[in-house]
């Protein structure tokens, strides 16, 4: 095996050890819970720690599966879960818009949940669109309690494609927007949303793998502005950690969206 | 080949780390990160610590493999670590058909002269039915040599894509040596297991199996000959499927094959 001529201490130190102990890494797009498209090897919450231990992923932010579809009972086994490992995972609350009583009914009750540390829009798969009515109580909510939101979102999807959070992000200012996949495909219109307003992020599940993205992100948006996730337990941390430690950006850009911009944004102390 | 450095400790494993699934060429569609060139293929290679590549052109791909087979090889060929992959189509026969590149026997002879030890097959791009009926005596000739088959999974073809096309060519061409490029990332296990199972000579290529838990299931499984790493450069991140497959819950010596020993083993297997 060759040396690899990139300098980065931060690569040599995962390559070697497969985690970092300078740099716990937080996973700001987790998921809970088997999903119909797909298996999952590591699907139990002891082996998603498992594997975030292998990986030196310090805390993972999740929305259970079951709550994209049933919102009440999934988003109460995500509840269970952070309940039972409060140091490893944190919670989003996932917001179903084609029951907006119910959305109305569950976020007069948020503000004693304090396993939810924000919110989770699926608008693709809901097929309702981010600037719909019914979402609108869950952003005016977040944004008054200051919870950000993340939303999945894809480039051109009529749901939730980087013109909507353009939308979205005009409309409530003070709201922290979190872009799932950063807006996947549709790449320069994500990134200028988030250089241009300074509570949206992009989160990097998926997008990582796609070469040159991550570079292109920290140029024009700044590394301040990118977000880790991993979608597990979908994706091996492994992947995405790769991907950033060998795309042409600095270490103090890696330790930004490993860790710094998610411990900011939960408040978070670094260890 | 070095002693690979892993999980605080110094094993005494010989790895060779070999990329089969990377690319390069003139920017035809828009990109990213292009890698236009040979030399930025080596430069990439080298900043991951990646020891060698099966290398695809894009020019093969995108071009047409009756010129563009044998002018990749000869820009390669003062590149000892990039090792050329040749596009097929429907040979020629006594009726002749289309037959650019020649009669099998003739293909096969250029293949030795050039070097080259393992072809792909873009069916969808390039227009044929890659079956029996079309690419028989070819197909039987691979087996015959140990030739492995590189084959994308976003292709297609005569109406079947992806694994629905390897079943079908591993049924009707028993002991082809199929290496199944760029499986994933939304899951297909459900549909890759049973080929896996019933049928010995088929590969996974890892460049975008990012599922969780996955290569070390599969080693359990099936065992770590089947594996082969691979990354999708430069259409996609070099990094990730490296350190994937680095740090996958496996045995030492599991992982040497997976990253380069399986791969130079079907190479090195190769009889022309």
């Amino acid at each position: 095996m060759s040396t690899p001529t990139n300098p980065s201490p931060l690569a040599q130190e995962f390559r070697e050890h497969g985690r970092s102990a300078s740099c716990p890494i937080i996973d700001m797009h987790g998921h809970f819970g088997p999903f119909q498209g797909i298996y999952f090897p590591n699907v139990a919450a002891e082996a998603m720690i498992e594997t975030m231990d292998r990986a030196g992923v310090r805390m993972i932010v999740c929305s259970s599966h079951e709550s994209l579809i049933d919102s009440t009972s999934g988003n109460e086994r995500m509840a269970e879960v952070v309940r039972r490992f409060p140091d490893r995972f944190r919670g989003y609350w996932c917001v179903n818009p084609n029951d907006p009583e119910l959305v109305v009914e569950q976020l007069e009750r948020l503000g004693e949940r304090p396993e939810f540390v924000g919110l989770k829009f699926l608008s693709d798969y809901h097929q309702y669109p981010i600037t719909g009515e019914n979402y609108q109580p869950a952003l005016e909510y977040a944004q008054k309690r200051g919870l950000p939101i993340l939303m999945h979102t894809w480039g051109n999807s009529p749901y939730d494609g980087p013109k909507l959070v353009a939308e979205v992000a005009e409309r409530y200012p003070d709201l922290t927007i979190l872009m799932g996949h950063s807006g996947y495909g549709e790449w320069d219109r994500a990134i200028d949303i988030a250089r241009e307003r300074s509570r949206v992020y992009l989160e990097l599940t998926a997008a990582y793998a796609v070469n040159g993205v991550i570079e292109r992100m920290v140029a024009r948006a700044g590394s301040e502005k990118v977000l880790f996730g991993t979608d597990l337990p979908w994706f091996d941390p492994h992947y995405a950690t790769g991907c950033i430690l060998y795309a042409h950006i600095t270490d103090e850009d890696r330790h930004n969206i490993f860790h710094r911009n998610a411990e900011k944004i939960l408040g978070l102390s670094k260890e | 080949m070095r002693t690979l450095r892993v999980s605080a400790r110094t094993l005494q494993v010989s790895v060779t780390i070999l990329d089969a699934n990377v690319s390069y060429g003139a920017v035809y569609t828009p990109t990213l990160a292009p890698c236009r060139t040979p030399d930025d293929l080596i430069g990439a290679l080298d900043w991951a610590g990646i020891d060698r590549a099966l290398v695809t052109a894009d020019a093969i791909r995108i071009g047409c493999p009756s010129e563009m087979n044998v002018r990749v090889a000869e820009a390669l060929a003062r590149y000892p670590r990039l090792e050329p992959v040749w596009a097929i189509l429907p040979m020629a026969n006594s009726r002749q058909d289309t037959g650019e590149l020649g009669s099998v026997s003739e293909f096969l002879a250029a293949m030795k002269r050039y070097g080259v030890r393992a072809l792909t097959a873009f069916p969808s791009k390039h227009r044929f039915l890659l079956d029996r009926l079309a690419c028989g005596e070819l197909l039987d000739a691979m087996v015959e040599r140990h030739i492995p088959l590189l084959l994308p999974l976003d292709e297609s073809s005569g109406g079947r894509a992806g694994w629905a096309l390897v079943a079908e060519l591993l049924q009707g061409t028993p002991g082809l040596r199929l290496v199944a490029l760029g499986s994933g990332p939304w899951g297909d296990d459900r549909l890759f297991r049973p080929l896996m199972r019933r049928f010995p000579t088929l590969y996974l290529e890892t460049s975008r199996y990012e599922l969780d838990g996955g290569i070390a299931e599969l080693c359990r499984a099936y065992g770590p000959e089947r594996l082969i790493y691979g990354s999708g450069y430069p259409r996609f991140a070099l990094g990730g499927p490296l350190l994937t497959a680095m740090h996958a819950a496996i045995p030492e010596q599991d992982r040497a094959l997976v990253l380069g020993g399986n791969m130079l083993r079907l190479l090195n297997e190769v009889m022309l």
